[in-house]
C-alpha cells in the first residue's frame, strides 16, 4: 500500500518526529531531517526543502497549543533546548506505578540554595558561592557534581586559578526548564553585587552579566572528565515550557 | 551553659550545612523582624543563644559562625557610638549605618533562598513527569546533602524548649544512669515506629536528665541523617512531627 500522498502540515510532521524519536529533538535536528528528506524522498517532501528554524518554531508553538487544548494527559515540552512529549504531572502516581519507578529523591534546602546561586551566577567560583551563602559549600558542590547537576565550566583568571562552576543539561531536565535564561529574576540576580571584597575580582572578569556560558571570561577546559559536553544554554528561541493547569 | 559530656565513641558527627546567614534569616523570620531595620541587640542575643545550644550539642560549628558572632558584636558596639565618633573603616563607607553591609548580604542571600523555593516547586512537579527516553537524575540516599524538610534551626529551637522545661522542674541528675546516643537511637526508633507518627516534644516526656535529653536529640538527628525517620512541620514554626519511614 502506498502512503497517503496528501501533504501533511509542518506541525504534523514535527509532531510525528517528536513522537517517534528515541530522544528529545532540537530545532536544528528537525530542520536537518526535513531538508534531507526533501532531497532523498522528493515528491511532496520537497515542499520543506527550504524550511527555516523560525518556521519550525512557529509550527511547534502551534502544535503545543493544539496539544494543550486537547487536554490529553501529555504536553509538548521544551527541556534543555530540545522538544519531547511529557506526561502531565498530575498523573504522576499512576505512571510511577506502571513504570515501577523509584521513589523520588529530593534535594535538601542547603543543596537547593547552593544550586540556585550557581544557576543564576554561573560561571562562578567556589569562593564566590561561599560569599553569598556565608559558609563553606565544599561538600555540597562535590555532591552536586556527583549527581551531575553541576559541572566545571572553566577556570577563573584570578590568582590561584580557581575552578568555575555551572549547571548541566541534567539540571534543566531535573527541574523541567527549557533554558537557564528562563529562571525568574535572572537579570536581577545574575548581576553580581558590588561589595569591597568582590570589586577587584569582578573588574578582572567580563561585564557580561546575563550570558550563562563562559565565553571569553575564562579558559574553557575539556569537559570529558565531567562527562557532559553539552553547553548549558542554547540559542533556540524561548518556547514555553510545560505550563501547569 | 556547660556542655554535656557525650561519651566519645557515641559522638554524632553531624555536618551542618547551614551557615550564620541561614541562622540570622531564620531568626529574622521567626521574630518577624524588619530586615532593613534589624534590632541588633535582640538578634545578637538570640544568635549567641543558638551558638551556645549548638556547642552544647557538640555540633560541628563552622568557623564562620564565630566570625559572625564577632561581626555582630562589632556592629552592636558601633551603633552605640554617636555618629560623629564612629571610626571610618573605609573611605568608601558611604553608609552611616553599621548594619548596612550585613543587611545587604542578608537581602541578597534571601533572594537566592526564594530562587531555591522556585527550584523546589519545579523539582516536585517534575518528579511526576515522565518522558520518552529521558534520564532522570538518580539522587542516591547516602549522598547526605543534609536534613530534609525541617531545618536544623527549627530542631534546635524545639530542643531548646524541651531543655528549658526540664530545667524549670529542677530535677537532679539521676546518679548511675548513663545515657548514650546509641541507646537513644534504639529507644527513639522503636517509639516512632510503634506510633508511626509522634510529636517531637512527646519523645522527651518524662525525661529528667539533661544527658538523656541531649543524647535523645542527637539520636533524632542521626536517625534523620540515616533516613530511618522523617521530620515534618505542618507549617513554618509549628510543632515538629517525627514519622517512621516505610521499610
Amino acid at each position: 500500500m502506498s502512503p497517503d500522498e496528501s501533504i501533511p502540515e509542518l506541525k504534523q510532521i514535527l509532531g510525528s518526529l517528536i513522537f517517534g524519536s528515541r530522544h528529545p529533538l532540537g530545532v536544528q535536528e528537525m530542520r536537518k531531517n526535513l531538508v534531507e528528506v526533501a532531497k532523498s524522498y522528493g515528491k511532496h517532501a520537497a515542499a520543506f526543502s527550504a524550511v527555516k528554524p523560525a518556521d519550525i518554531r512557529a509550527a511547534l508553538a502551534e502544535l503545543q497549543s493544539d496539544v494543550e487544548k486537547s487536554a490529553v494527559g501529555f504536553h509538548l515540552s521544551e527541556i534543555a533546548g530540545s522538544y519531547t512529549f511529557q506526561s502531565d504531572d498530575r498523573s504522576g502516581p499512576w505512571l510511577r506505578h506502571l513504570l515501577e519507578a523509584d521513589k523520588p529523591h529530593r534535594l535538601s534546602r542547603p543543596a537547593l540554595e547552593t544550586l540556585a546561586i550557581i544557576a543564576y551566577r554561573q560561571p562562578i567560583t567556589r569562593g564566590e558561592i561561599e560569599d553569598v551563602r556565608g559558609v563553606s559549600v565544599d561538600h555540597i558542590v562535590r555532591v552536586l557534581m556527583e549527581v551531575q547537576l553541576v559541572r566545571i565550566v572553566g577556570r577563573s583568571k584570578l590568582p590561584g586559578r580557581p575552578m568555575l562552576y555551572g549547571t548541566t543539561k541534567k539540571f534543566l531536565e531535573h527541574f523541567g526548564l527549557a533554558d537557564v535564561k528562563h529562571l525568574p529574576g535572572i537579570e536581577e540576580l545574575a548581576r553580581r553585587e558590588m561589595n569591597q571584597a568582590s570589586k577587584a575580582s569582578t573588574e578582572e572578569k567580563s561585564q557580561d552579566d546575563d550570558a550563562p556560558t563562559a565565553d571569553g571570561e575564562a579558559e574553557e577546559i575539556a569537559t570529558e572528565a565531567a562527562g557532559d559536553a553539552e553547553t548549558v544554554g542554547t540559542d533556540d528561541g524561548p518556547a514555553d515550557t510545560q505550563e501547569s493547569d | 551553659m556547660e556542655s554535656i559530656t557525650v561519651p566519645e565513641e557515641h559522638k554524632v558527627s553531624l555536618e551542618i550545612f547551614e551557615g550564620p546567614l541561614d541562622l540570622l534569616l531564620y531568626l529574622i523570620k521567626r521574630n518577624e523582624l524588619d530586615i532593613y531595620d534589624i534590632p541588633i541587640e535582640t538578634i545578637t542575643d538570640q544568635y549567641m543563644e543558638y551558638l551556645g545550644l549548638m556547642r552544647l550539642l557538640d555540633l560541628d560549628i563552622a568557623g564562620e559562625f564565630i566570625v559572625m558572632a564577632a561581626t555582630l558584636m562589632l556592629i552592636k558596639s558601633r551603633m552605640l557610638l554617636p555618629v560623629d565618633k564612629r571610626p571610618e573603616l573605609d573611605e568608601e563607607d558611604e553608609e552611616d549605618d553599621p548594619r548596612w553591609e550585613l543587611v545587604r548580604q542578608l537581602v541578597e542571600y534571601r533572594k537566592f533562598k526564594e530562587a531555591a523555593s522556585f527550584l523546589q516547586e519545579k523539582e516536585l512537579k517534575q518528579e511526576n513527569v515522565f518522558a520518552l527516553g529521558s534520564d532522570g537524575v538518580e539522587l542516591e540516599d547516602d549522598h547526605d546533602i543534609g536534613i530534609e524538610e525541617v531545618g536544623i534551626f527549627d530542631l534546635i529551637t524545639a530542643f531548646n524548649s524541651v531543655l528549658k522545661r526540664v530545667e524549670e522542674r529542677h530535677f537532679g541528675e539521676i546518679l548511675g544512669d548513663t545515657f548514650t546516643v546509641a541507646d537513644q537511637i534504639e529507644v527513639t526508633l522503636s517509639a516512632v515506629r510503634e506510633r508511626d507518627e509522634l510529636l517531637f516534644t512527646s519523645l522527651f516526656e518524662g525525661m529528667a536528665s539533661r544527658q538523656e535529653i541531649v543524647c535523645t536529640f542527637l539520636a533524632v538527628l542521626e536517625l534523620i541523617r540515616l533516613s530511618q525517620i522523617s521530620v515534618i512541620q505542618k507549617g513554618r514554626f509549628h510543632e515538629i512531627i517525627l514519622k517512621s519511614v516505610a521499610a
